[in-house]
């Protein structure tokens, strides 16, 4: 089942994601960034990266997971299809997250790109926890 | 006086075109918009730029006004449309207040063809300057990949960079902002992967709003001015918009993320995390700089190498001698940008860091920084509208330095959301609506079309219109598109 949805905004895109755990939430907004980037185009497990990010604080881990993600796509053209593991830790006063997630090369007869995005903004960004209910809203700039 | 009501704000009309928020909730200085009345109370209804602006005028060592043209809106941080200057010695410098995409600007070449001549080749130009001009999501090769040690040397010199590689004459430096090269440019402290995202995306035009455009002359309202700029009615002239591409980009989110940080160390309050900041004179203020400018002046690379491609397509198109092509640069605006200009504060010239995001300089005549060509008509501001209406050429005049730190207007903004224009287009067939309208589309995929309809836009001409009442920017030509070449 999806927790995301796609939320157009006057110049840009927004996602909106819920889910149970924080951890979720962050492999739940990698799925909601590959479907507004690729809407449901196939993407092969061909090749496994680790990614080893941390962030000031939650929301900046955030922008910097999904950041990392953008940067395979512009630079290495190279589309994640699913998060496999993925673990978020807090330890002396920085956020951090270690993950490995599985795609493919893109291939441009199989995988268009719909949006070239600018970068992920902190704009109105907040995760909010009521329980282990999470939520958030990530602006795209495009 | 009067007064429009933004939720329990008092906005205060001073004159025809100009409104005035009081300093209020932390407020250091007054906000300072330029509209008229009807653009005035749908910027209100519309989103939350008018808080933006509220925003901008917390930033420490801000000077006089926190400043929006009439074309703001929605922004990260700073709304788009803002203007802001800032102390040098005590004032902070924001990423904010530039935006992602770094020297975003536009780029105004003339030619002596007339439109009537090359009416029924405007399929074959278009899809030449389709060809020669990358377009569109990670578009890359319009020149071979740059070697590392040349990606610093476009870093370094800019413009520049493209005379001593063949792709720009001196007579294109001395008609582009800061000659097309910002000195405080420092490679080092762009990112590996920065430099990674643009080696090969020097004279490329991206997506999005991006664009190359054919343009006819068709109204001219400064006679004078128009002559000294080479114009003539029914004149093709070309525009070029698009800004620092991936690497401006990766600069401002490798920054954005340092400057989080800094904001906390420095112990700055702020009511919006895009406004992330550090002192100017600080060692995270001045890497930003140095990375910024540097960004810039690939931007302007970038821009001269997409008219030196453009200029091959001209040629081979219509087999005319150089001479008789007649392709000169009229002027190079950026309007995303901090700059270190001197301004008169409180009746003393005084340097600070005026910050333009989706805005233009708008230097007068006289001025020392408008280039010689056009010291006695002002500096030339470029404003693009839409693919199906029009553009303007407005030039600086002395009001804006009084007024907006030598600034104006940059745009018409958008009217409706990607999606809702997108739906808007669903069954038609927007390549022949574009060409009832008198204009030739090449494009790579009608998604981008679609989203670019002119409907989506707002009527740039009124924007334009409230520059020329307030006396920032005088407005010299109208220039409508006849052939487009989107991402």
């Amino acid at each position: 089942m999806r927790m995301f949805t796609i939320v157009s905004h006057t110049a840009d895109i927004a996602l909106k994601v819920n889910a149970e755990g924080l951890e979720n939430l962050f492999r739940e907004a990698a799925r909601g960034f590959r479907h507004l980037l690729f809407e449901d185009a196939e993407i092969a497990a061909d090749l496994e990266r680790k990614i080893d990010i941390r962030g000031i604080d939650r929301e900046d881990l955030l922008v910097q997971w999904l950041s990392e993600l953008n940067y395979y796509i512009i630079v290495h053209q190279w589309a994640w299809r699913s998060v496999k593991q993925l673990n978020i830790r807090e330890a002396d006063g920085e956020w951090h997250l270690s993950a490995i997630v599985d795609g493919e090369s893109m291939d441009e007869k199989r995988h268009f790109l719909y949006f070239d995005i600018k970068a992920v903004t902190y704009h109105q960004l907040e995760i909010v926890a009521k329980g282990n209910d999470y939520q958030t809203q990530v602006v795209f700039d495009i | 006086m009067k007064r429009l009501k933004y939720n329990d704000i008092d906005i205060e009309q001073i004159n025809e075109v100009t409104w005035l928020i009081p300093p209020r909730d932390g407020m250091l200085v007054p906000g300072k918009i330029y509209a008229d009345r009807k653009m005035m109370e749908s910027i209100i209804k519309e989103d939350e730029s008018i808080k933006q602006v509220m925003n901008v005028a917390m930033l420490p060592g801000i000077q006089k006004y926190s400043i929006a043209m009439p074309d703001i809106h929605w922004g990260y941080g700073f709304p788009i449309g803002g203007v802001a200057a800032t102390d040098m010695t005590e004032g902070v410098i924001s990423p904010g207040g530039v935006g992602y995409d770094i020297n975003c600007g536009v780029r105004l070449v003339r030619t002596n063809i007339k439109y009537p001549q090359i009416k029924e080749s405007m399929e074959a130009i278009t899809k030449s300057l389709f060809q020669n001009v990358p377009t569109g999501v990670g578009a890359s090769g319009a020149i071979r990949k740059l070697k590392p040690a040349e990606m610093e040397a476009v870093l370094s010199k800019g413009a520049r960079w493209c005379v001593e590689n063949g792709y720009a004459t001196d007579e294109d430096l001395e008609c582009t902002e800061e000659k097309g090269c910002m000195e405080m440019a420092n490679p080092d402290y762009v990112s590996y992967r920065a430099k990674e995202r643009g080696l090969n995306q020097v004279g490329t035009l991206g997506s999005g709003n991006h664009f190359l455009e054919l343009e006819m002359v068709t109204d001219i309202y400064d006679a004078q001015a128009a002559e000294v700029l080479g114009l003539f009615p029914g004149q093709i002239v070309m525009m070029i918009h698009c800004g620092s591409r991936g690497l401006g980009h990766q600069v401002c989110e490798d920054h954005l993320r340092v400057l989080n940080q800094a904001t906390r160390k420095y112990g700055i309050k702020l009511p919006d995390r895009q406004l992330a900041c550090a002192p100017i004179q600080s060692e995270e203020g001045q890497q930003y700089l140095g990375a910024m400018a540097a960004a810039a002046n690939f931007a302007w690379a970038n821009r001269q190498i997409i008219m030196h491609q453009a200029k091959k397509s001209f040629l081979e198109t219509f087999q005319i001698s150089e001479a008789d092509l007649g392709f000169h640069l009229i002027y190079d605006v950026c309007h995303n940008i901090a700059k270190v200009e001197s301004h008169d504060i409180d009746g003393e010239m005084k340097d600070v860091c005026v910050h333009r995001k989706g805005a233009t300089r708008a230097f007068p005549p006289n001025h020392p920084l408008t280039p010689a060509p056009y010291q006695e008509i002002g500096q030339p501001v470029l404003i693009p509208g839409d693919m199906g209406r029009y553009s303007f050429i407005s030039l600086g005049q002395q009001q804006s330095m009084l007024e907006s730190f030598g600034s104006s207007c940059h745009g018409a903004g958008r009217l409706k959301s990607r999606h809702k224009a997108k739906k808007e287009g669903r069954g038609k067939d927007l390549m022949a609506e574009m060409r009832k309208m008198g204009v030739v589309v090449q494009a790579r995929g009608m998604r981008t079309v679609a989203e670019e309809m002119p409907y989506a836009y707002k009527d740039v001409h009124q924007v334009v219109d409230v520059m020329h009442k307030a006396g920032i920017s005088s407005k010299v030509a109208k220039l409508v598109p006849v052939g487009v070449i989107k991402g």
